[in-house]
């Protein structure tokens, strides 16, 4: 048999045999393992990187991911909007609405600064090792001991300016003006990278 | 800077898939995790816990800081175990990566980092990316994607002050890298 169709043969195999046994203990978790492992092969395919929907745009004027995050973005608005009005009902937060602090402003600073000589942001570290880049193992490591003194210090910068309660909009303005503002919000998004684009062209 | 390996052509995939074929896979399959689990794709709350369970292996007390108990419900480390969702659904991002790779003809095992300065800056750059993701709450995926995509404020914020770290990390590091 040729290496190919030991390959066609044997990695399904494996996949639907960890499902299996993940499905015996608890079928949601077989669930998320096989999207984990469709959503990781065509991430791997795109190159999806949010890191670089940043870098390549701020530093060469390439604006592909960021157009490419921003339709995720806009998809994820209605789809999460339609699962929201039907499951969460009036007056409570979704499990991913979370409360602000001091670190709801440095915390994407500091992992913004870090992405840069990390190579990738935590997506793609998981996408790159799984090419084999054996380089982003460090960078895990680092991301998993920086988690920990983070939420180690958490409540100091919690503590720093107080915490407000999260900030769900459709539970704060309506689901009306939730969805204008997330639109609204979307399009500026979209024509700061195309006034960006266009700057780039120029040059 | 991080370069995406030389692709060898394989008769049976293109090249590689054009950026929007990722973007509206990631809609879709953090669409049916929000439905499966009750919360969109994370990775660092995932991490924290793997973490917090081997503190807890060597004698450390995790579980009494106030990340733990005044965050929120996502937080709990005691409901983490074997079988959580998200753990099993980032373990297959990496299988997902290693199939599609090998199926391309792209895997390969890189030893890595061969110079101690770029063991040095991978290493800082996750410690970073973990430090900043845990005051944020999550991290470009769980914060500003799903917190984005969940209509909360601190997505917005991550999506806006994470631009201001990247323009100073380019800053400092573009003689380094």
């Amino acid at each position: 048999m040729s290496r190919k169709a030991v390959f066609a043969l044997t990695a399904p195999s494996a996949v639907l045999l960890v499902a299996w046994w993940l499905w015996k203990h608890h079928p949601q978790t077989a669930a998320m393992w096989l999207l984990g492992i469709g959503l990781g092969a065509v991430l791997q395919r795109s190159r999806y990187c949010v890191a670089a929907a940043y870098r390549d745009a701020v530093l060469f004027f390439d604006t592909g991911m960021a157009h490419s995050v921003l339709l995720a973005l806009t998809i994820t608005s209605v789809t999460f909007a339609v699962i929201y009005l039907v499951r969460v009902p009036g007056g409570q937060l979704p499990l991913a609405a979370q409360p602000l602090t001091a670190g709801t402003v440095i915390g994407p600073v500091l992992f913004g600064f870090g992405m840069v000589p990390a190579g990738g942001c935590a997506a793609s570290t998981l996408l790159r090792l799984g090419e084999g880049h054996l380089r982003f193992l460090w960078t895990l490591l680092g991301t998993v001991a920086g988690s920990l003194l983070g939420a180690y210090h958490y409540g100091w910068w919690a503590g720093l300016l107080g915490t407000a309660a999260p900030v769900y909009l459709p539970t704060s303005i309506g689901w009306p003006a939730a969805l204008l503002l997330q639109a609204g919000l979307l399009l500026v998004f979209f024509l700061v990278i195309r006034w960006w684009e266009r700057k780039g062209a120029v040059r | 800077m991080q370069q995406a390996a030389p692709p060898q052509h394989h008769p049976n995939l293109p090249r590689e898939w054009p950026y929007w074929v990722g973007g509206i896979a990631l809609a879709v399959a953090n669409t049916l995790i929000l439905l499966v689990d009750g919360r969109p794709w994370g990775i660092t709350t995932t991490l924290t816990h793997v973490g917090s369970r081997a503190l807890q292996l060597v004698g450390f007390q995790p579980e009494g800081w106030t990340y733990f108990n005044h965050v929120g419900r996502d937080t709990l480390l005691s409901q983490f175990g074997w079988w959580d969702t998200a753990l099993w659904l980032n373990l297959g991002i990496v299988a997902g990566a290693v199939l599609a790779s090998l199926a391309a003809g792209e895997f390969a095992l890189r030893i890595g980092p061969r110079k101690w300065r770029k063991l040095a800056l991978s290493l800082s750059g996750g410690i970073l990316m973990g430090y900043g993701a845990r005051l944020a709450l999550g991290c470009s995926v769980g914060a500003l994607i799903g917190g984005v995509s969940s209509f909360s404020l601190h997505g917005w914020i991550f999506a806006l002050a994470v631009l201001v770290g990247v323009l100073a990390g380019i800053r400092l590091f573009r003689r380094l890298l």
